[in-house]
């Protein structure tokens, strides 16, 4: 009996243990549900209505069952791809191919792929699986060599398919997932897995298909070698030595192609600018075609290009530069500028900095300037030091040198051909009387022998005058201020389209002196081109200059429009015209000034100097290194992010939290405007905790709110479909699908990748995406929110990240935004723009603070997101069609997600300038904003975040210790700060599917997900055994004991 | 027989559990109060709970032989409770760092790391205590029998 007692002691011991440990499990578990729902795939609760009628519902599913989803998605993303593929070079017709042709495919990526990100909206693995490079070409009607396709299967077998991703996995290759060194097989490495693989060649000799790419997504960071950077140039990328140039082995590859086929094709698959001069110059490549990540129907769409049963129509919406890291913004970017001694702030992710000196100069607005100063003798334009330009033979120039565009540039912004020719006439132009608005009629003529879209680019110049060089601003000599796009015309036939331009776009912001938009006195020109270079030259012919001034080529004046701003005096501007902001707001400097700045030399006076086209020699950027802050300065007072102290005896009275006065609910309030009155009732009847609950619960989840009836939903990461869920959790108007079972693991990340969107320069077919990719994400899976789309600009080729940003201009950038974000709304998608703002990098993403002079910051990265806010961009075809289109484009975007970046020295949600001066108070957001991946931590400034108007932080709960009702109460700005917030919240999810279909016996029911069964199984066995082991332990040690006792006290007796 | 040479391993192990469970305490004390965590709510319980353990698992050994033995097993029993228990809560304190740096893909703080590392090895610390603990729960008695033990046994 001794020894069994002892045993069940220790037994006992152990599952007591056990019992804490279930016990644990289970309520870590819960405090995560959504996490655990993303990350596994599971579902773990949904929102359910007892009875609801038509009334309830206000947007409905186009797709009734998981079939027409699936067919849906996958019809779109093919036709949406099709449109998006750029044919840089097609030397004698070599495209399309006959529908028969014999076709090698050569390249490892020719065989493994990349149909879109790798992390951050990955492509839906089974639609990959279903749709292949290999297979689609073939399903198209092409032959692939066999023999060629088995090598390269052979060797990938070899590799590990389809690593897992948060929440889903990634249709890739890991082993090629990487950045630092670009696999690809050599002809002896060809040779040693297959010594036959060239023997079926001769059969298969129509073309060489060589495919080239790099992969990209959320984390990927690529690297040059150029001064100021992380370097790894290597003798293994002959042409430029950078990553993005083409490797010893592509050549290699791309060499054999060329003396083994009758014609060799080559497929960018990259959405980083990759160098590819040599291709572009080396007349025994036939054809390129840039076709970024097509997604995971795409290849089906690149087949019918290349077949030509689709004409190709997309155009670079990035300028493809010789050497991508030779250029103003390379000169900082990466991880060398780390902040020097910045003691005492390692919670608070004080990294490294990015000095962005290039000002506005990226892409082709540096590019192009120079080149518009080279032709007329301005600006040093062609000087240039060491290391800064290319020289004649291709190479980085060692000293002093020239400077000269041909050799600076592969293929310009907006370039793109076609199996077709057009021929555009600028029809008639109209600047109406405020100077606001003009209109601008093009007609457009097919005037090749097959059917094709043409892009309409509408570019402007405005002067550069003597006011601009004594206050530093800045001008472009040219930048698109407008595109449309025509539908597919057959030869001979012709469409007129009228494009509304918004002449505040050409306003330039000056930060010195007027510290508002302006506008210079002189001469603005329209032109019309085939890309930024062709506007340009067309620009300068206009003004007379000639291929005798060094341009590339004779301009056409004819396709420009000229008029003049002003009485002509170059010393004066007009600082009226655009000064005041749509909400009738006085725009004044928000990031220029004080503690909010993104100018450095707000901090530290004289550090930067900016680029200026006054000097391009004399003020190219260095880098700046070691930049460091006294712990008593401002800088590291904004670095800390804590820069707000809470009031512990402030007269609070007035603000009325938990109020039972009335008892509205969110149903109530569906479809309420902003003004609705009674939006004052239902916020008081919010508490202070109910609010710090909802905001610090925000990981793929809405929290609910209980006071005001609000169940709470599942939310998502985008922006290309939903990361996690599936299309058998789908549903319509409330009833799952019948045929749910049938597509388990079919989802919507379908699309070809963001840049792929902007490259088709088709506003019509971005909304079409909005409304399928994220909007039917929302409606057929219940996620109200969908974190998307991404729309930072393009500042680098090396941003490994820009496949989920749309390109480099803010125009096609912000209007292809909008566009995604119409569309979405139009389905009640509560988008999340991401990332506001200045998302630059991913080297460092999470901490890494942009500075920047407040030109550039308005006029490039927030002029894009502007176009979001406000919903401005719309169509031609739906202004002309206000019977099925007129409630579009009457709400800006209802939701943002902050970056990871600060913006200058500070988190990005705590910057007041941007967060409050300019989104909420000049572009009049009045939407839900959530943080990044921060959590409520140090590094989102949690309460100086809410005061400026964030409503949520995404992440795992809170890492401060004033997050409770006590801490705000007593603070009269934190109670002002989060009614205001409150409102947000409540107007957006009332303006949205939270609550489609919702109506009072709406619920969030739990669901017996497999976590939860696991947790609630061991919680259960661990229970019972210590229920037994503690029983059997006490009888067999308690009791016997106790008898012992009462027997002694016998004998004692 | 003084205490040292009364004590059977069984005894010192209970000793030992006592000691790994001070020093998973003053880890998480220092964790919760330093470095990333500082400046944050800091949970009493697993405090509490440890010190009342450390005080039990020094206890039985001491008072075995001397106080009941359903009392001096109580004693273990309560004190791998009470680590159990502070374990978990420290666990679920720290889960945020763990998903932080591990679910994430971004960079963070070094501090975030360190923190982390540092829980992670407190956390080791409570887990072999009460791993400790729990060996000498399965045992008869913490202290060698006595000669008059082994008289009375023989008669």
């Amino acid at each position: 009996m001794a020894k069994l007692s002892k045993i069940f002691r220790g037994l006992s011991m152990v599952m007591a243990i056990l019992v804490c440990a279930a016990v644990t499990t289970g309520v870590i578990m819960e405090q995560y549900p959504s996490s655990l729902d993303t990350y596994f795939g599971t579902l773990s609760s949904q929102v359910v209505s007892e009875e609801t009628s038509e009334a309830d519902w206000i947007y409905e599913s186009e797709f009734k069952t998981a079939k027409e989803a699936y067919e849906g998605l996958r019809d779109f993303s093919i036709k949406a791809a099709a449109e998006t593929f750029v044919l840089l070079k097609n030397e004698e017709d070599a495209l399309p191919l006959a529908k028969n042709a014999n076709i090698t495919l050569l390249g490892l990526r020719s065989y493994a792929a990349i149909y879109g990100n790798n992390g951050g909206s990955t492509p839906d693995t089974h639609g990959v699986e279903d749709n292949t490079i290999y297979d689609s070409l073939a399903d198209e009607g092409f032959n692939l060599n066999p023999e060629m396709l088995n090598t390269y299967a052979s060797y990938c077998s070899t590799l590990n398919w389809a690593p897992s991703s948060f929440g889903n996995s990634s249709p890739s290759y890991e082993e090629l997932n990487v950045t630092d060194d670009i696999p690809e097989l050599s002809l002896s490495e060809l040779q040693d897995i297959n010594p036959n693989y060239a023997s079926l060649n001769s059969s298969y000799n129509d073309a060489a298909i060589v495919v080239v790419g790099r992969p990209g997504g959320e984390s990927y960071e690529y690297r040059s070698g150029t001064k100021g950077l992380t370097g790894m140039v290597s003798s293994n990328y002959p042409d430029s030595g950078n990553i993005l140039g083409l490797s010893q082995e592509e050549k290699e590859i791309i060499n054999y192609a060329k003396t083994n086929f009758k014609k060799v094709i080559v497929l960018v698959n990259s959405t980083c600018q990759m160098e590819i001069d040599d291709l572009k110059n080396d007349p025994d490549i036939d054809a390129i075609m840039w076709i970024g990540y097509p997604g995971a129907y795409g290849f089906r769409a690149v087949a019918q290009v290349l077949d030509g049963t689709v004409t190709p129509s997309g155009h670079l919406g990035d300028f493809y530069a010789v050497n991508s890291a030779v250029n103003p913004a390379m000169m900082n970017f990466g991880d060398d500028t780390e902040w020097q001694n910045i003691s005492g702030l390692e919670n608070e992710n004080v990294n490294s900095y990015l000095i962005e000196a290039e000002g506005i100069y990226t892409g082709y607005r540096y590019y192009e300037t120079r080149y518009a100063d080279s032709v007329m003798g301005t600006g040093n334009a062609t000087r240039a030091a060491a290391g800064q330009y290319i020289t004649d033979s291709g190479t980085v120039g060692t000293s002093d040198g020239t400077w000269k565009y041909s050799n600076e540039v592969s293929y310009s912004f907006g370039y793109g051909l076609s199996y077709t020719t057009f021929e555009q006439t600028l029809d008639h132009v109209t600047i109406y009387g405020n100077k606001k608005l003009a209109d601008v009629t093009v007609t457009v003529e097919n005037t090749g022998s097959v059917a094709g879209k043409s892009v309409i680019q509408l570019y402007a110049q405005t002067p550069y005058t003597e006011y601009d060089k004594k206050y530093g601003v800045e001008k472009a000599a040219i930048q698109l201020i407008d595109f449309e796009k025509t539908d597919t015309l057959d030869p001979g036939k012709t469409q007129t389209i009228t494009l509304e331009v918004d002449l505040s776009n050409l306003a330039s912001y000056d930060y010195t002196h007027a510290k508002t938009y302006i506008v210079d006195n002189g001469d603005y020109y329209f032109a019309l081109g085939t890309d930024a270079h062709d506007a340009l030259n067309n620009v300068l012919a206009a003004q007379g200059y000639t291929t005798a001034d060094g341009m590339t080529e004779n301009g056409d004046p004819d396709l420009t429009y000229t008029w003049e701003w002003g009485d002509g005096d170059e010393e004066d501007v007009d600082s009226i015209t655009f000064s005041t902001s749509s909400t009738g707001v006085e725009i004044t400097n928000a990031v220029s000034d004080g503690r909010y700045a993104m100018d450095f030399n707000a901090f530290v006076p004289g550090t930067v100097t900016y680029l200026s086209r006054s000097d391009w020699y004399g003020t190219y950027p260095e880098t700046y290194y070691g930049l460091k802050a006294d712990s008593s300065d401002l800088l590291y007072e904004q670095l800390s992010n804590d820069f707000y102290t809470l009031h512990t005896n402030d007269d609070t009275s007035e603000y009325v939290w938990g109020s039972t006065a009335t008892s509205y609910t969110i149903n109530d309030m569906k479809q309420a405007d902003w003004d609705d009155d009674r939006w004052d009732d239902i916020v008081d009847q919010v508490t202070i905790s109910e609010f710090l609950t909802f905001a610090q619960n925000a990981f793929h989840n809405i929290q609910e709110i209980p006071s005001v009836g609000y169940a709470g939903n599942n939310a998502d990461d985008g922006p290309g479909g939903s990361d996690s869920h599936y299309l058998n959790e789908g549903s319509y108007q409330g009833v799952a699908y019948e045929d749910a079972a049938d597509y388990a693991d079919y989802g919507t990340r379908t699309p070809p990748s963001s840049t792929n969107l902007a490259y088709s320069f088709n506003k019509e077919l971005a909304y079409e995406d909005g409304s399928l990719i994220l909007g039917e994400s929302t409606l057929m899976l219940g996620l109200p929110i969908m974190i998307g789309p991404g729309a930072n600009l393009h500042r680098t080729a090396y941003n490994g990240r820009g496949s989920e940003y749309y390109a480099e201009d803010p125009i096609l950038s912000g209007y292809i935004g909008s566009a995604m974000v119409q569309g979405a709304q139009s389905k009640g998608c509560l988008v999340n723009v991401k990332h506001a703002a200045f998302n630059d990098q991913e080297i460092n993403r999470s901490g890494v603070a942009a500075f920047m002079n407040e030109q550039k910051a308005r006029e490039m990265e927030l002029r894009n997101l502007q176009q979001l806010f406000e919903g401005n961009g719309k169509p031609a075809s739906f202004r002309a069609d206000d019977e099925t289109y007129g409630d579009t484009y009457t709400m800006g975007t209802l939701g943002v997600m902050t970056s990871y970046n600060r913006i200058g020295a500070t988190a990005s949600s705590a910057n007041y300038g941007v967060m409050v001066q300019i989104m909420r108070e000049e572009w009049g957001f009045k939407g839900y904003n959530v943080t990044d991946f921060t959590s409520v931590s140090s590094k989102a400034a949690p309460k100086e975040s809410i005061l400026f108007g964030t409503t949520a932080f995404c992440g795992f709960g809170v890492q401060v210790n004033y997050w409770s009702e006590d801490n705000f109460k007593n603070d009269a700005n934190a109670c002002a700060a989060i009614k205001t917030d409150i409102k947000y919240i409540l107007y957006s999810l009332a303006n949205s599917a939270a609550v489609n279909g919702t109506n009072n016996t709406t619920q969030r029911v739990r669901l017996w997900s497999t976590w939860r069964i696991m947790y609630t199984t061991f919680e259960i066995v661990a229970g019972c055994l210590l229920g037994i082991c503690v029983v059997v332990y006490a009888v067999t040690e308690i009791v016997p004991a106790t008898r012992k006792d009462k027997k002694n006290e016998k004998q004692e007796d | 027989m003084n205490t040292v040479k009364k004590t059977n391993a069984f005894g010192w192990l209970s000793y030992c559990a006592a000691v790994l469970a001070l020093v998973a305490l003053i880890i998480y004390w220092v964790s919760s109060a330093t470095g990333y965590m500082a400046g944050q709510h800091i949970n009493a319980l697993p405090i509490v709970f440890s010190i009342i353990a450390v005080i039990l698992l020094v206890a039985a050994p001491l008072l075995a032989g001397r106080w009941d033995k359903r009392i001096i097993g109580g004693f273990l029993f309560v004190a791998v409770v009470f680590l159990a228990v502070s374990v978990c809560v420290f666990i679920n304190e720290r889960v945020q760092l763990f998903a932080d740096v591990y679910f994430i893909p971004v960079n963070h703080p070094a501090s975030e790391d360190s923190a982390l590392n540092f829980a992670i090895v407190g956390i080791a610390f409570y887990i072999a205590s009460f791993v400790v603990a729990t060996i000498s729960g399965f045992a008869d008695k913490l202290v060698k029998k006595d000669k008059s033990e082994k008289v009375e046994a023989n008669a």
